[in-house]
């Protein structure tokens, strides 16, 4: 009898298991939809603790590594140095004539108007850890609501874009990263403005589907941010077509593009502190106040 | 009330332990250590409603960690716990090559299992999420280090309990044991 009631509970919590972790799943991808969510507090804990203990392990790697990349590093230093000194003055000049250019036009004055009017606050972090699934490609960052940072926030390093920011706690934050499939980015080629969805498919590369009769896609060409889709700003790096792919359809065509950052060595990011106006409405609506982020939202 | 809170930490701090050194080993090459533990639970703990709630748990640890579906690894794993409980029952699982084989297939069932999760409920195909050779590295990885793994839990589980010798099917100590 006691046997039979213990299989009846374990049926029922297995069940129940079950069910909450289904039900979690609608409400999570519901949650992505509209721009990330903020963990309550009971989940927001883990990611909470999981920042110093990964901080913690990460130490003897770190020390190891820092101590053998700045051994490598002094290598052909001299040489680098002589090459930069090089580039800087030429793209000093560069940078003098171009502003020429804007001043004899009177566009100088304009342009700095609109960069104080759309300069978004930015955050430095670290990322401590990475995804523990092979198949998804997130990392957790150690700064959270408490630092401003919250879901739908685009996180950038200095090389370009970073990915988006999914769900935060107190002190930390999950970010989705370009190259993870579940990514999609709106994109453009600054050479031909050719349009298209940047997804990620390898640690090392993005793929660009862009429509096949408008695209005019070499390689070598850089690709940044539309701005469109309203997630992201314009203009922000994605990386460099490496290879176009032959027309398997006439609509449509594909490009494999190298990401300008290198995830395998990503450590310090920024978190830009501003929603794009999409991400705004979205989250706002999910969390029930629209009419000010609709306000927000009009430019 | 000891062997509960051992496994309760250990399921917390592996996956954490896990994600921070993803990054400074080739990709793949860091084993699944919430699987292993999963599997380590099925097949040495004699409570079966206290190994379903301790799965439950570390799958939603994995979730918070990883960009899956919050709740797939949950769900997921719970499965692989029955599985590996089931099979307990019926095959002799003493011998390392049992175990490694046992580890390699649920671990291949959790890929294909997350994969089609996240397609059925987003937008991105099985293919894209899974590739083959990512798959294979990973299984192996696995695979190779569950007798160990499997040898530490049930290690852990004899020394802090009191009513595991019980267990129908227990693993040696020492994993390895014919």
């Amino acid at each position: 009898m006691f046997e039979f009631r213990t299989r009846v509970f374990l049926a029922f919590l297995v069940a129940g298991l079950m069910g909450i972790a289904l039900v979690n799943m609608v409400v999570d991808r519901r949650a992505f939809g509209s721009g990330g969510r903020d963990l309550p507090w009971w989940s927001g804990a883990v990611l909470d603790l999981a920042v110093p203990v990964q901080k913690m392990v990460s130490v003897p790697f770190d020390f190891a590594r820092d101590r053998w990349t700045g051994y490598t590093a002094l290598v052909g230093i001299r040489e680098q140095n002589h090459e930069l000194i090089d580039r800087l003055a030429t793209l000093e000049e560069e940078n003098l004539q171009l502003r020429e250019a804007l001043v004899a036009s009177g566009r100088l004055e304009r342009i700095a108007e609109m960069r104080d009017e759309f300069e978004i606050p930015m955050l430095p972090a670290e990322l401590v850890g990475v995804d523990v699934s092979a198949w998804f490609r997130a990392a957790l960052l150690d700064r959270g609501r408490e630092h401003g940072v919250h879901a739908g926030m685009p996180v950038i390093s200095e090389h370009g874009l970073v990915g988006l920011a999914t769900a935060t706690s107190r002190s930390a934050a999950k970010i989705m990263l370009l190259i993870d499939p579940q990514s999609a980015v709106d994109g453009v080629l600054q050479r031909s403005r050719a349009r298209g969805i940047v997804r990620g498919i390898r640690d090392d590369a993005l793929e660009f589907e862009f429509v096949a009769r408008q695209g005019d896609v070499r390689v070598g060409d850089e690709l940044i941010t539309s701005g469109l889709g309203g997630v992201y700003p314009k203009g922000l790096r994605i990386g460099e077509v490496i290879e176009v792919e032959p027309s398997a359809s006439e609509m449509l065509q594909t490009a494999i593009v190298r990401p300008a950052v290198d995830f395998g060595r990503l450590e310090q990011v920024f978190v830009m502190l501003r929603r794009g106006p999409t991400m705004e409405l979205l989250y706002s609506a999910a969390h029930g106040d629209v009419s000010d982020a609709a306000e927000r939202a009009t430019p | 009330m000891k062997r509960a809170l051992a496994l309760v930490a250990l399921g917390l701090f592996s996956p954490m332990i896990q994600g921070a050194m993803v990054p400074y080993l080739p990709r793949g090459a860091c084993p699944d250590a919430g699987l292993l533990l999963v599997i380590a639970i099925g097949l040495s703990l004699r409570s079966a409603i206290g190994g379903v709630a301790l799965t439950a748990f570390i799958g939603f640890v994995s979730d918070l960690l990883s960009g899956a579906l919050l709740g797939s690894h949950a769900f997921l794993w719970i499965l692989v716990f029955a599985i590996a409980r089931v099979t307990s029952l019926h095959v002799n699982l003493h011998g390392a090559f049992m175990q490694m084989a046992l580890a390699a297939s649920l671990t291949a069932f959790t890929a294909l299992g997350l994969a089609s999760l996240t397609s059925f409920f987003g937008s991105v195909g099985v293919k894209e999420l899974v590739a083959p050779a990512e798959l294979l590295r990973q299984t192996i990885v696995n695979a190779l280090l569950a007798p160990i793994a499997m040898a530490v839990v049930a290690r852990l589980i004899i020394r802090l309990g009191n009513d595991d010798g019980r267990r129908v099917l227990r693993l040696d100590p020492r994993g390895f044991a014919p």
